[in-house]
């Protein structure tokens, strides 16, 4: 008699049915947004170069939905005000970098189940103080509201940061400690601004000396970009407990090659 | 004799070649100062807007939405996770939606949410939390933390002296991410 599946041994068989049993149990245990989404990649393209030099990159969007999605292409300078972000229209900005932006088709459709990518080439101008702009996939549709009803359409955009020079540099201000209690962890916040007139990703880690100067724990600071002139408050938690006692602590940040740290001192009772 | 005019004149022609050299190394020089930049793509973004027990439900996959807030009006009951506050010159109609942008687990980073409207809804005013939306796009969230899902209230004042026939509110909200 002849099969019409090829013999495999026993212990072989019992492993692929094994894996086909665990592939269905995490495709029934896969949240919804993880089967139909719609995506866009990449979310960050960090650029390093110089004055009057171009960057031509592929944006690419995913739709992994029942609906048609039909994007307009746009740039967005970004720029700091008041330590805080602001976004402004290609063009409104002094040597607006957004202005240099050419897309590549300028509009697309996105049908369901379709991956559609656009290329978009940027230019940067000579003197610019600009460093960062948004390429973003503008709906302008997707869903048709009813009456009675409010529609929610989503819009992404990639950031595309820019390094053009050394000038880089950071100002740290004193470290917060928040002590331990019933329900919250030790805490460390430290507000950095960036002086220089680049973009900046600090990576930070506080290490915490007992009153011998051994490591008694460490912890890592969340990561988050910096552009020129912003200011952002930086958290750590160390999770562990410490016992009563003073203590010692170095927060230390490095970026670009540089290292920033400052000591603090607690009392854990 | 020579006069100084011939020495001129010679130093001028020996020097002509040079002078080319000089500007063909220019020429080398300038495109590669012009040429492109050096990059590094990372990441991907998603958005999802969810259903929340004390909101409204939501008809949605990734990406869009359908909130259905009813028929709109002073004294109409509301839908189910509706609220009405009912004041003297308008009253509002108010319901959470939760939005979670990028996958859970990526903690610390975040993103800026915008938000507007894709056509007036007068006489209503539409807000998301406290910001009112217009016609152009208003930051929302400058820091929204990706793989979160975040709520947020969505309320529409509506006037008390709004005509009937405009009971049923129909408008779209755009709403835009950009990882900060």
């Amino acid at each position: 008699m002849q099969h019409f599946f090829p013999r495999v041994p026993m212990q072989r068989a019992r492993a692929v049915a094994t894996m086909a049993v665990l592939a269905v149990i995490a495709g029934i245990s896969l949240p919804a947004h993880a089967q139909a989404s719609l995506s866009l990649t990449p979310a960050v393209i960090m650029a390093k170069g110089a004055f009057g030099q171009s960057l031509t990159q592929k944006l690419t969007i995913n739709n992994q939905t029942p609906n048609i999605f039909h994007f307009v292409m746009m740039a967005e300078d970004i720029e700091v005000r008041n330590g805080k972000r602001v976004f402004l229209p290609a063009g409104e900005a002094p040597n607006s970098i957004a202005a240099t932006a050419v897309f590549t088709p300028k509009e697309i459709i996105a049908p369901p189940n379709t991956s559609a990518s656009v290329t978009v080439t940027v230019t940067i101008p000579a003197g610019t103080k600009i460093r960062a702009i948004a390429a973003v996939f503008q709906a302008t549709s997707g869903i048709n509201s009813t009456k009675g009803s409010v529609g929610l359409v989503a819009s992404m955009g990639t950031l595309l940061t820019f390094n053009l020079s050394s000038n880089v540099a950071i100002s740290a201000d004193p470290v917060q400690v928040a002590l331990p209690t019933e329900t919250t962890n030790l805490a460390f916040s430290q507000i950095l601004t960036n002086t220089g007139t680049e973009p900046v990703i600090p990576k930070g880690v506080v290490a915490i000396l007992g009153s011998n100067n051994k490591l008694a724990g460490k912890a890592a600071f969340e990561v988050q970009r910096l552009l020129p002139g912003e200011k952002l408050t930086y958290h750590a938690q160390f999770a562990d407990q410490l016992k009563p006692g003073a203590y010692h602590a170095l927060c230390t940040f490095q970026y670009e090659g540089k290292t920033e740290t400052t000591p603090v001192d607690f009392t854990v009772r | 004799m020579i006069s100084l005019r011939a020495l001129l004149l010679g130093s001028l022609l020996l020097s002509a070649p040079l002078a080319g050299r000089c500007a063909v190394r220019v020429k080398h020089i300038l495109p590669a100062r012009l040429g492109h930049m050096t990059a590094q793509a990372e990441g991907g973004l998603t958005v999802n807007f969810v259903p929340l027990p004390q909101g409204s439900q939501i008809m949605a996959s990734d990406g869009v939405g359908v909130m259905n807030l009813g028929k709109v009006s002073y004294a109409g009951n509301a839908n189910q996770g509706v609220q009405i506050q009912r004041h003297a010159r308008n009253f509002d109609v108010a319901t959470e939606v939760g939005i979670l942008v990028g996958k859970q687990g990526m903690i610390g980073q975040s993103v800026t949410l915008k938000a507007w409207l894709a056509a007036p809804v007068d006489p209503y005013s539409v807000y998301l939390g406290d910001v009112q939306l217009g016609g152009n796009p208003v930051s929302v969230d400058s820091r929204l933390p990706l793989g979160v899902l975040t709520p947020y209230q969505l309320r529409v004042r509506v006037p008390v002296n709004a005509p009937e026939r405009k009971a049923n509110l129909q408008t779209v909200i755009s709403m835009q991410v950009i990882q900060n």
